[in-house]
């Protein structure tokens, strides 16, 4: 099967308003969030897609996408290995952030439904999960939906991209957050890369995000409650902790128990 | 043969003379004498039962092509000196909830069957503890003292793991129990008396491993079940139950259980012995090369090399099948090797006489 | 004694995915016997996990009733990671993934790169690839089958021999990369410019292919010819062809069900389409075909890595091609797949020009192979739970990410 037949098939096949696109080896449908289930279920009927690759998220800033991945496997025609058509069909679902004046300001406790096609591929339950606890993307008629990579509790969803954590003094933009406690790793201050003599790493990373934030001498590691305050296993969010809290006022790089206290009091 | 060389016969007549010479008379001196003979038997049974875990160390590891603890003492021989030192002093605790009395006595119930067992296992030639003419009888009576242990070991751990490895334990003990008493029933018949040392004798002419070989290999088996040794080891199934009846005992209570299934092996293998391979008899003709003592120790411990060559080769079977195939094979194999056994007596008594 | 036929299919309870409806226990000659369902947690901490894994199992006596897999200890947020450093970086993120076989996720990474920029990699590179990728599925298939042994009770015999084999594929791949575990190998665009192979590392790896036969050899006599091990796998476990589709499984257990489904032939990449390898497949789907399959699978290993020697030995030392040092592909997206060691590992990225990814996400093989597992498990007993779970071979470092 080629491309171009494939494509004409879903077109006529599934009917009103899918645009079947070629994009490299891909035939790439964009199918509204509503009818996935049912698209699911005409790749797999109709068109003889038995298998689903995987289900991705991403984040752009204004929508979320999800993209489908699907080969057609058909074992039961099986003299050669290839599958019937080479390459991926692939179907973006683009869910909108913005639901118009109902919610102007989707904020990251947002999570957008999606229908689960659990039901036609089974395969489709643990990725959703993942897409759920890493994202917030909900599917509707899911067995199970719940947190499968994080502990339950665990504030927000990380992958999205305004996915902000609660303590600023870790060095964030290590882990790929942009715009959050500084850039990538060429923004690092040039003592903590590695020494250019070979002998080692030199000062320690500049922890906090400011310039009055204190510099740790090599001596002495910070003490986990100068860094770390996340506090690991409780339900919910950490009250007085939000972006108002004490470790996100300038100059507050000392962080001692008055101050923090001090600060909380201050919104 | 009828053991020329003997060694422990010797020293127990020098030991009469020392104490008699010292003054000691009567009950006392039989009393006294009774105690060293029982004192060195019971250390030798740990003491083995510890060596045993080194020697069972260095034979996985050449299986397993990989070198074994060689570091402590010549040859790594005193590794199970520095394991006993370790297990000592490691904190031995009691789960909040478990039966305490129980836990903590179980160990000792789990060594206790197969000390007692040396009590009629003959060394040499009139070097059996007691010499009673029950002692097939009494051997099996005290080794299936052994499955409380477990049991006990699972249930008053208040643990899963636990509970289960002690269930399983019971169904399997329970289930090749009979076929490990019936087979070794065919060896009465063919000797004509419960005592050991009269079970050694019969064999004079010849080892009861040929004529009764289907005898023999229902014994391995059903004896290698009885001890939870591999791959009949399910009750502590380590991959599925990680230590199955002792996974919460730690320090010296794990390391007795430890020797308490060494030891049994070990015993496993000298009882082998005692009804299958002549015991004591040297099967040399040699008379220079008679020494009683010595032919046991080599058979036993070659039947210990024999049972943890299989732990390390084999899976394990899962308890259904297990179950099944002891109830519904071993156990007719063994009838039938009764009857194999009743029909030797009939017809070939007079090799098995004692003369 | 052997059970052919799956009881899972034979049970009467309602089987909804991923639940069991309890009530059906309640019926009258249950109440009688006062017997309840025994709910037992096997691990994180387990020696038959693989790994950090925990089974929350159902079991009814020795039946397993239901498993819930509850798993994320090792959850290291790659994906995260992966948009603060560049492209090229990523590379040595890659390797924590798979570890037991670090070059192909090496090689889905720079597959999709290359995929995302159009770039052309040369012959030399790609024999380089090839041979690293199918030592790591060696490396992988070597621990795999000896785990396997271990859970199904051989007492480590298995384990101690795959990882002595092992050690001369990672002798030889330290060679290659200076690394034994974590070689961040490959670059979009070629292979790291400083690890060519050095002179007379192909005679090295022929003499490695020479002892395999034998090894594979000794797992046959040890496992396959055993009659306990028999008992334990055959007809335990069993995935249909159905079911293996629906739930997205790929891999050996795919293969082992009877799909003759291998990325390498369906969407073929680097120098594969002009090997000549075959790929094994099982019949009934059950323990003991995936076992086979990859004891099959390193012996066609063996063949592509002396095939991709003769190739490699044919072209001229030191000529890598070019692997671009700073790397901005177009914005765009695209989706590659290899043929990982226990299954399908397929990477996404979106790229927004700048010279790290915008999106980046890992389709691995293991974390979706193990949706399947409470559906295989149900109705068989305990040990065979962690017998079926031995052979469809999950890795931990690819499930939690």
């Amino acid at each position: 099967m080629t491309q171009e037949a494939l494509s004409l098939q879903v077109k006529v096949g599934f009917g009103k308003g899918v645009e079947p696109a070629i994009d490299k080896d891909n035939v790439v449908v964009q199918v509204a969030p509503g009818r996935i289930l049912e698209f699911a279920r005409f790749a797999r009927d109709q068109l003889g897609f038995d298998f689903l690759d995987a289900i991705t998220a991403v984040d752009n800033i204004e929508t979320f996408e999800l993209l489908y991945h699907w080969v057609s496997i058909r074992p039961s025609s099986q003299k050669e290995i290839k599958p019937a058509y080479p390459g991926y069909l692939l179907a973006r679902v683009i869910v909108a952030k913005n639901l118009g004046s109902a919610q102007p300001e989707p904020g990251p406790d947002y999570e957008p439904v999606v229908p689960s096609i659990t039901q036609v591929f089974p395969g489709a339950n643990q990725q959703e999960r993942e897409i759920f606890d890493l994202m917030g993307i909900r599917f509707k008629g899911h067995p199970r939906l719940e947190r499968i990579l994080l502990w339950e509790g665990f504030p927000g969803h990380p992958l999205r991209k305004d996915w902000r954590p609660l303590n600023a003094e870790i060095p964030w933009h290590l882990a790929g957050m942009r715009g959050f406690g500084g850039g990538t790793m060429a923004d690092i201050a040039p003592e903590a890369h590695i020494a250019v003599d070979g002998s080692g790493v030199g000062e320690p990373i500049v922890l906090g995000t400011t310039a009055e934030a204190p510099r740790y001498p090599a001596s002495r590691p910070p003490k986990p409650s100068e860094t770390m305050r996340i506090k690991l296993g409780q339900g919910g969010l950490v009250e007085g902790e939000g972006p108002e809290g004490p470790t996100r006022q300038p100059g507050v790089g000392d962080p001692s128990q008055e101050q923090r206290a001090l600060g909380s009091d201050s919104a | 043969m009828t053991g020329s060389i003997d060694i422990i016969e010797p020293i127990g007549n020098w030991l009469r003379q020392t104490l008699y010479g010292f003054g000691v008379r009567g009950v006392l001196l039989d009393g006294l004498l009774a105690f060293i003979a029982v004192f060195v038997v019971a250390n030798f049974a740990l003491a083995n039962g510890g060596l045993m875990s080194f020697v069972w160390r260095r034979e996985m590891a050449v299986i397993q092509d990989r070198l074994g603890p060689n570091r402590v003492g010549p040859q790594g021989l005193l590794q199970f000196i520095a394991d006993f030192l370790k297990l000592i002093t490691k904190q031995a605790m009691v789960p909040r909830r478990a039966d305490r009395v129980v836990f903590i006595i179980t160990p000792a119930v789990a060594v206790f069957p197969f000390v007692m067992a040396y009590l009629v296992i003959p060394f040499s030639h009139g070097g059996a503890l007691a010499d009673v003419n029950v002692g097939v009888l009494y051997l099996f009576a005290i080794t299936s003292l052994a499955f409380p242990a477990i049991f006990m070991a699972g249930w008053s751990s208040n643990n899963k793991y636990a509970m289960m490895g002690g269930m399983r334990a019971i169904a399997q003990l329970l289930a090749f129990e009979v076929p490990l008493t019936m087979s070794a029933l065919g060896v009465v018949m063919l000797s004509g008396t419960l005592g050991t040392q009269g079970v050694i004798a019969a064999q004079h002419n010849l080892w009861f491993i040929f004529p009764q070989a289907l005898g023999a290999l229902i014994f391995f088996i059903a004896g290698m079940a009885e001890n939870s040794a591999h791959p009949f080891d399910l009750p502590e199934a380590e991959s599925e139950l990680v230590a199955g009846h002792h996974t919460e005992y730690s320090g010296i209570m794990f390391g007795l259980f430890f020797l308490a299934e060494l030891g049994t092996t070990w015993t496993l293998g000298a009882v082998f012995t005692t009804f299958f391979l002549g015991g004591w008899q040297s099967p040399l003709p040699f008379a220079f090369l008679d020494i009683p003592l010595f032919w046991f120790l080599a058979k036993s411990y070659l039947m210990f090399g024999i049972f943890t060559l299989a732990r390390f080769s084999m899976p394990r079977f899962r308890i259904d099948q297990f179950l099944g195939f002891g109830w519904k094979i071993l156990t007719p194999l063994a009838f039938l090797n009764l009857l194999v056994a009743a029909v030797e007596v009939l017809w070939f008594g007079n090799v098995f006489k004692i003369s | 004694m052997t059970q052919t036929r799956n009881p899972s299919r034979l049970h009467p309870l309602e089987i909804e995915k991923g639940r069991v409806d309890l009530s059906l226990y309640a019926t009258e000659d249950r109440k009688d016997l006062r017997s309840d369902l025994v709910k037992i947690n096997l691990g994180p901490h387990h020696p038959s996990t693989h790994g950090v894994l925990h089974f929350f199992v159902t079991l009814d006596g020795e039946t397993v009733v239901d498993l819930r897999v509850i798993f994320g200890y090792l959850h290291r947020s790659m994906e995260k990671l992966f948009e603060g450093r560049t492209y090229v970086g990523n590379v040595a993120l890659t390797d924590r993934m798979d570890y037991t076989a670090a070059m192909l996720n090496n090689w889905g990474w720079c597959l999709c790169c290359e995929k995302l920029a159009g770039l052309e990699v040369n012959e030399r590179s790609q024999c380089l690839r090839t041979v690293a990728g199918e030592l790591s599925r060696l490396s992988s298939h070597l621990i795999g089958t000896g785990v396997f042994g271990q859970d199904v009770g051989i007492l480590v015999t298995s384990v101690m021999w795959g990882f002595n084999w092992r050690e001369e594929v990672l002798t030889v791949l330290d060679d290659l990369t200076g690394a034994r575990m974590m070689y961040n190998f490959m670059r979009p665009g070629g292979v790291r410019a400083d690890t060519d192979a050095p002179q007379g590392w192909s005679d090295k790896v022929r003499k490695v292919m020479d002892g395999l036969p034998r090894h594979i050899e000794d797992f046959h006599r040890l496992m396959t010819t055993n009659e306990i091990f028999h008992e334990r796998t055959k007809g335990i476990g069993i995935l249909t062809k159905e079911d293996a589709l629906a739930y997205s499984v790929t891999g050996p257990t795919l293969r082992g069900s009877g799909v003759k489904y291998d990325v390498r032939r369906a969407h073929p990449y680097g120098i594969y389409p002009e090997l000549d390898f075959d790929i094994p497949v099982g019949e009934l789907g059950d323990c003991t075909d995936r076992y086979l399959v990859r004891i099959a699978e390193m012996e066609q290993s063996r063949r592509i890595i002396l095939q991709a020697l003769d190739r490699l030995d044919a072209t001229e030392p030191g000529n890598l091609g070019k692997a671009p040092k700073v790397f901005k592909p177009p914005a765009g997206d695209a989706y590659a797949e290899v043929e990982g060691a226990k299954g399908a590992i397929g990477f996404y990225l979106k790229s927004d020009g700048g010279p790290e990814p915008y999106r980046a996400k890992i389709r691995s093989a293991s974390f979706i192979n193990l949706q399947a597992l409470p559906m295989m498990v149900r109705g068989w007993k305990l040990a065979d739970l962690i017998a079926i779970f031995g052979s469809i071979d999950i890795n931990m470092g690819e499930v939690d990410r």
